[in-house]
């Protein structure tokens, strides 16, 4: 019940932060925006859909891989800063505060991607196939994401590294995942290009959701995406009481 | 010049600011040449990451603005435009020092595959001034230097796609084109495509002026004494 409660506080604690609002919401549909400019009718090549509908898929995922900096935040605030002292004495476990954050979190994350990928449908007409088999990837995928981020804050000494490392962990995933150049041929990183980070076990999973086709890939993905969630939770667990007494 | 000396000390003293200047440039000049244009990909990338190593060092006067050095400083014996000037100027020569570096090793990696490296040096050095010009106008607008950097970092992107960095201007409907032309990364990325397509070096000379005359627009917006 308590977790329910700080849950929802936290959301609208959320709700008011327009700078991540501005990042993570806006940003990504100004970019999708300025992408339709050139992607008008284009097809995008070896998987027959239009352009734009790769773009938008893109770009929504590129943007959950950032999400997790709202975790990272809330815990360093609520329970690392001086605040933790008011949060210690209160009559509410501590671990029941970060499961909070991490729910909450999670919801906002989205929320938020839900968004953009209704803006996506309405304004350019995107197709992503069935929308509940999308909302529970996109769960899943932010699920993921904040793990790895709380993983990182609780995990390491300083904040300022584990910052460092939440934006070099959303780049390299972005660039394993071949948004900005081709990775080099070869069946090393061609594997290194599809199963070896969460955008793109993401984008194998709406892309198969979107044509019909490569569905082994999805379930392969779906399968690791559960796997990594339920380490990233025990060392996450295993972290946060080495961490957060 | 006690101010540009203790710009140096400063900046160099934390070893992070020393890989964040390297780390991307080195990385970028071993991205193999695309089907466009027709350079290595990493040397008309740079103007972005130009534009991020100058917000970088930008920084630090909305530092100085945040925890109250600028007005310790204006009951000091140092004027204003001698604080700027001298801050403005180190960063100019580390980001020239960080050019050289990039144009050298791509000498060295690509060889003959890269036109003319001392047009492209050139080309960054204004660029670098632009880029410092406009990172000082854009901090003149925040207060929260996490804020302004992390939007900057999106607005980067943006500017680079709308001004022809990512893709073709062509490539965009016919108003866009047009207006585009009001950013700075469409002049740094017109620049390197004319050194890049081998045409005269004396085309250079309207992107350069234009650069130059941002960079001269950005300081003028930027300057203001801000004490708070």
């Amino acid at each position: 019940m308590m977790l329910m409660k700080a849950s929802y506080f936290i959301f609208r604690r959320m709700l008011r932060d327009y700078i991540g609002m501005a990042i993570l919401l806006l940003l990504p549909i100004a970019l999708i925006s300025v992408l339709a400019l050139i992607a008008d009718g284009a097809v995008s090549e070896p998987l027959g859909i239009p352009m734009m509908d790769e773009v938008a898929v893109t770009m929504v995922f590129a943007f959950i891989m950032f999400g997790g900096f709202y975790t990272m935040e809330y815990v360093r605030g609520d329970l690392m800063s001086s605040m933790k002292w008011r949060i210690y004495s209160l009559p509410y476990g501590i671990h029941n505060h970060a499961y909070a954050i991490l729910i909450s979190c999670s919801l906002f994350n989205v929320l938020q991607s839900l968004l953009v990928v209704f803006y996506t449908i309405f304004v350019y007409n995107v197709n992503w196939g069935n929308l509940g088999i999308v909302f529970f990837i996109i769960l899943l995928v932010t699920a993921v994401i904040q793990l790895v981020f709380i993983n990182f804050v609780l995990g390491v000494k300083k904040y300022k590294t584990a910052e460092r490392l939440g934006t070099g962990f959303g780049l390299a995933c972005l660039m394993l995942g071949e948004v900005w150049f081709p990775l080099p041929d070869g069946p090393f990183f061609s594997f290194l290009s599809t199963y070896s980070n969460p955008f793109s076990l993401g984008q194998n999973m709406i892309f198969a959701t979107i044509t019909g086709e490569n569905i082994e890939k999805a379930i392969i993905s779906l399968v690791i995406f559960i796997a990594l969630a339920l380490v990233l939770a025990i060392t996450a667990v295993y972290f946060g009481r080495r961490k957060l007494i | 010049m006690t101010i540009f000396t203790f710009v140096f000390k400063r900046f160099f003293r934390k070893k992070s600011n020393i890989v964040f200047l390297f780390v991307l440039p080195i990385g970028s000049v071993f991205i193999p040449t695309a089907a466009w244009p027709p350079i290595p990909l990493g040397f008309h990338y740079y103007s972005l990451l130009l534009l991020l190593l100058a917000a970088r060092l930008g920084g630090i006067t909305l530092e100085d603005r945040t925890n109250k050095t600028l007005l310790r400083l204006s009951a000091s014996p140092i004027s204003h435009f001698q604080y700027l000037f001298q801050n403005l100027l180190a960063y100019t020569v580390i980001l020239t020092v960080v050019n050289l570096v990039f144009v050298f090793l791509g000498v060295i990696v690509h060889g003959e595959n890269l036109p003319s490296p001392i047009l492209l040096f050139i080309i960054y050095t204004v660029f670098s001034m632009t880029a410092l010009g406009f990172s000082l106008a854009w901090y003149s607008l925040f207060r929260h230097m996490e804020t302004a950097f992390s939007i900057l970092g999106g607005v980067i992107v943006l500017m680079g796609m709308l001004g022809g960095v990512m893709w073709p201007v062509e490539a965009m409907p016919e108003y866009l084109q047009q207006a585009v032309m009001l950013l700075p990364t469409y002049w740094a990325a017109e620049s390197t495509l004319i050194v890049a397509y081998g045409t005269q070096a004396k085309d250079l000379g309207t992107p350069l002026v234009v650069m130059i005359l941002f960079c001269i627009a950005f300081l003028l917006l930027g300057s203001r004494r801000r004490l708070t």
